[in-house]
């Protein structure tokens, strides 16, 4: 099964898989990683690396790292580890949202590596709406 | 396939419905049972919006709920069928729709109503209805969703309201 690790600035990830657990329950092997404002850039990857070791001794077999904003210090972080492993080794998508996390908690272990990637990149895109709109075209 | 679910949530269509429920049990319908939703054009809409496009949902009123449900409409299809109080799945089971169990998910807190568990507080109709069901061979459970594990609900209901 694939591995999950949150990483975004603050408290952000963390309240994300507790949001997760409120909607799925507890899900396994997803775990959460926050840039505290006086952290290292260094202590970030390592955190980060250490829960990849720790997702890897629970049996996870690939990586998919969701990050909250392109171009931050996290997917800047994140990018890093992608340079340093082989493609079907670990992932990293950006914009990370609660919909992607649910879409990639769900029927994980049913989807090659690549096309789970490819699922949740789908679900965060199509999570946003414009409510008014859509209304507008539905009560029409 | 069938109804897969009967269940209690005054949320109705939510995130749990959906994603926890939904997705677990592999379903393509949900039958909302409520007269006030069935009556409310804008809710009517949240709801068939809340829903992913490949799951069907439906608002109906208690009564022509349960003339869909005795037609067997569900066989070929996997339901969902949500209630926004006990009373309603009681009423169904009085128009004869057959429920062996009952999933208690949210009966969130209003003034009038008392908490027994955590997402769960009820009012004397509540109660009633709980009852009933229970005395009628209907397996009442709590469950929030799949992965936690169910509970009892009906030892835990006030004998006093």
């Amino acid at each position: 099964m694939t591995g999950i690790i949150i990483v975004a600035h603050g408290e952000l990830a963390g309240e994300l898989v507790n949001s997760v657990a409120m909607i799925m329950g507890r899900v396994p092997l997803l775990r959460a990683v926050g840039l505290g404002s006086d952290q290292s850039l260094d202590d970030l990857k390592r955190e980060i690396e250490e829960a990849w070791q720790e997702l890897e001794r629970g049996g996870a077999r690939q990586i998919l790292v969701l990050v909250d904003m392109f171009g931050g210090s996290c997917s800047n972080v994140a990018a890093r580890l992608v340079c340093d492993s082989e493609p079907g080794q670990i992932a990293v998508l950006t914009g990370v949202n609660l919909p992607m996390v649910l879409e990639a908690s769900i029927d994980r272990d049913l989807y090659q590596f690549k096309d789970l990637v490819d699922k949740v990149v789908k679900a965060g895109r199509k999570s946003i709406v414009d409510v008014r709109a859509v209304l507008a075209e539905k009560l029409r | 396939m069938g109804v897969l679910l009967y269940r209690v949530d005054d949320r109705l269509i939510h995130g749990q419905v959906v994603v926890g429920w939904g997705r677990f049990l592999k379903i393509n319908s949900i039958l909302v049972c409520s007269e006030r939703v069935a009556d409310d054009e804008l809710a009517r809409t949240m709801m068939e919006m809340g829903a992913p496009a490949d799951v069907k949902v439906e608002v109906l009123r208690p009564k022509e709920a349960a003339a869909k449900l005795n037609r067997d409409a569900f066989a070929e299809r996997g339901a969902i069928v949500l209630f926004e109080t006990p009373a309603d799945a009681l009423y169904l089971l009085n128009m004869n729709v057959k429920i062996e169990k009952l999933n208690i998910g949210g009966m969130h807190f209003r003034p009038g109503k008392r908490q027994i568990m955590e997402s769960v507080s009820v009012d004397k109709e509540d109660c009633r209805a709980l009852h009933e069901l229970s005395a009628r061979n209907v397996k009442v459970y709590f469950q929030m969703v799949p992965q936690a594990r169910p509970v009892e609900i009906i030892s835990k209901l006030p004998c006093d309201l």
